[in-house]
């Protein structure tokens, strides 16, 4: 993969995960699933399950297990209210950045 | 480190285990702290086992496991990212290289052919008019350039031979130890034989010279090479 598109997504995939939380828990490995099923993301279990251990000690984000029927417990995630601040504030970044791209990308014609 | 059991056949947990020891090796050696280390490698390990339990209907196969072992991101991959630019730098700076010792022995036998040729040619142009004089300046500039050289060549070949195989150029090392000594013994053996002036005698000492530089040259690359081998930049447990 292209270097350019490596350092695209760098700071975007904590906003990713966040944003997976956003609706509920979800476990490690369901989210990875669903930011696989991204088209363009393409981000893998060695970026995501770092950034949760990350996420988790700066309690952006509080964690339980749980049984699994296919083997050892499942670590549930779940936005804490400073995770969902920072979701909040990523996410107004985001589209504000995208606005700003979006114009640029179409010659500063709104 | 250990995280929850299942039932699985040990060979086959022997195998998640070892991927899981690998990502924790690297986490280790990256700092990563031990709760964010024991956190990853539990989060790898459970999203094996959910991958198996959707691949198989009953108990998984070693073909299955491998399967799943592949589909992961290699252990590196789990490294921080500032991390993995420092191991690629060291990589470039560990990368094998010629001792400098070896590089000015081969310094010094180039600049002392240079000196003999000059010298040589100047005796040529001024002979009988100071070109004993240009020979003789010629010759002590030269003695003191082979032995450096010899003296380059042996602390070249100790060097590469207690590095491990990070240094090479064995073979230019040795060339630079034996230059000196083989040219002094094969001329005091040359003025030998010229002195009985016979041409049998000439062509057998000529014959028996070639054979034994040969042979010293043989053996002495078997001493110095016994043991060594290059190393390659992926060697690991340096």
């Amino acid at each position: 993969m292209p270097l350019w598109i490596t350092q695209f997504r760098k700071g975007l995939v904590e906003l990713c995960v966040l944003a997976t939380l956003r609706d509920g828990e979800a476990y490690g490995y369901q989210i990875v699933e669903r930011l696989g099923r991204a088209a363009g993301l393409e981000i893998t279990e060695s970026t995501v399950y770092p950034l949760l251990a990350r996420l988790a000690r700066e309690r952006l984000v509080s964690l339980r297990t749980a049984p699994s029927p296919a083997g050892p417990p499942r670590r549930y995630y779940r936005l804490t209210d400073a995770g969902r601040r920072r979701l909040d504030d990523m996410g107004r970044h985001w589209r504000q950045l995208e606005g700003s791209v979006n114009h640029l990308l179409n010659g500063g014609k709104s | 480190m250990t995280t929850a059991r299942t039932d699985l056949d040990a060979p086959l947990q022997g195998l998640i285990d070892a991927r899981l020891d690998a990502i924790d090796r690297v986490l280790l050696r990256a700092g990563v702290s031990r709760g964010e280390r024991c956190s990853i490698v539990e989060e790898v390990e459970t999203q094996v086992y959910e991958i198996l339990a959707r691949r198989t209907e009953g108990e998984p196969a070693r073909a299955d496991v491998l399967a799943v072992l592949a589909s992961l991101d290699p252990p590196e991959a789990y490294a921080p990212e500032g991390y993995r630019d420092r191991l690629a730098r060291r990589d470039e700076e560990d990368r094998p290289r010629v001792p400098q010792p070896c590089l000015l022995a081969v310094g010094s036998a180039a600049g002392g052919v240079l000196i003999l040729l000059l010298s040589l040619v100047l005796g040529y142009l001024l002979a009988g008019d100071g070109g004993e004089l240009a020979l003789l300046l010629g010759a002590l500039v030269l003695l003191p350039g082979l032995a450096g050289v010899t003296t380059g060549g042996v602390l070249a070949i100790r060097r590469i031979r207690h590095s491990g195989g990070w240094l090479f150029g064995l073979p230019v090392a040795l060339f630079a130890a034996l230059l000196f000594p083989l040219l002094m013994l094969n001329g005091l053996l040359i003025a030998a034989v010229v002195l009985f002036q016979e041409i049998g005698l000439i062509a057998a000492a000529g014959l028996a010279l070639v054979a034994a530089n040969g042979y010293l040259v043989y053996h002495a690359w078997k001493a110095v090479s016994a043991g060594y081998r290059r190393a390659t930049p992926a060697t690991e447990g340096r």
